[in-house]
């Protein structure tokens, strides 16, 4: 494995951690002089992951995953700064292999290939048991979800924004509607409800996902705001569309978080017709 | 910055270009970030939970893709 330096792993932490706004520039470097080479040789011995993207693509990807994941997952993972260069080092090779793998199971998975071939790569290997790697990742991240799902649930904002997110976002994921279709969705099953019966609603829908379940405490801790004077017996209708949805302007709305989802998709379904 | 608020949060997980405002956004979300512990804690599990609804979504049409074109009735199951 390619190492970095402890000066250039130093000036990351100087960049990333001490200067505001962070910079990025020897974050970026070293992600490069650490991948450049084991990289282009995946995808040289990788027809798979050549198919789908390029070694640009990859590192790009590879750039803001590090920009997105650096700080809360590995300098500041636990409380205190971790200044290990090597575990970073590793940090960084395994970041790139996540993207790799995600892009040979994507290619595998709307590839059509012969059965016989000789291929290391090939798509029979990957497709024997489709939901194995599935119920291995769920099973091992089911609790984190479960955490991670009531931490937005318990997040400041304006209530019926959150119960908006999660009401749409469950429709996608357990209904295989689109984004457009859940809009319509929305108002129709919706629109007469109150926030608190709308809630009620949401958590059954949600129960048809394994790995969604909000707790007790939480559930309780989102019915008192909804008991506050502004919020009870307002009825889903009756709030202004553009509390919802910020159509323009810079800033991502939840509305924008569920349209990335559904354009996936609407991606993948046009390559698969 | 005293705290990150949601659309702060959300739109940190889910940037997916890099070009100048993204930089200088989530540039401003870590300065932030490396000072807060709660922030911190809110970014993992909204990074978690938006990377797997993601997954959710591919995984969705990739079986639906399995049922119809590569296994078919070898996988007894569907």
């Amino acid at each position: 494995m390619n190492m970095i330096s402890q000066n250039e792993f130093d000036q990351i932490i100087v960049e990333l951690i001490y200067t505001k706004p962070a910079k990025y520039d020897a974050l970026c470097a070293a992600a490069t002089a650490l991948l450049e080479k084991p990289l282009r040789r995946k995808f040289t011995t990788t027809p798979a992951l050549a198919a789908t993207c390029t070694y640009e693509d990859v590192l790009s990807e590879v750039y803001i995953r590090l920009i997105k994941s650096a700080v809360p997952s590995f300098f500041y993972r636990n409380e205190t700064l971790n200044d290990d260069c090597s575990g970073f080092c590793k940090f960084v090779y395994t970041v790139a292999a996540n993207i790799c793998r995600d892009k040979i199971r994507y290619y595998a998975a709307h590839t059509s290939v012969p059965i016989e071939t000789d291929d290391e790569d090939a798509i029979p290997l990957q497709i024997s048991d489709p939901t194995a790697d599935k119920m291995f990742h769920e099973q091992e991240n089911i609790e984190i979800l479960r955490q991670a799902f009531e931490t937005v649930l318990l997040m400041d904002a304006q209530v019926y924004k959150i119960i908006t997110w999660v009401a749409q976002a469950v429709m996608i994921l357990s209904e295989g509607v689109s984004k457009i279709e859940s809009n319509d969705l929305l108002v129709s099953r919706y629109e007469k409800m109150t926030l608190d019966s709308m809630w009620a609603e949401i958590r059954r829908a949600a129960d048809k996902l394994s790995w969604l379940k909000v707790s007790e405490s939480v559930d309780a801790h989102l019915r008192k705001i909804l008991d506050s004077p502004f919020n009870s017996n307002v009825r889903y209708g009756d709030m202004r569309y553009a509390d919802f949805f910020m159509k323009k302007g810079a800033k991502a709305s939840i509305s924008d978080w569920v349209n990335r989802i559904n354009s996936v998709v609407r991606r993948e379904n046009s390559w698969n017709t | 910055m005293e705290h990150l608020n949601f659309e702060n949060v959300i739109e940190f997980v889910s940037f997916d270009k890099l070009n100048d405002e993204s930089i200088k956004k989530s540039a401003e979300v870590n300065a932030h970030l490396a000072e807060c512990e709660a922030c911190r804690k809110i970014v993992r599990a909204a990074q978690l939970l938006y990377d797997e609804m993601l997954s959710e979504c591919r995984d969705r049409e990739i079986a639906k893709e399995k049922l119809a074109e590569t296994l078919g009735e070898q996988m007894g199951q569907f």
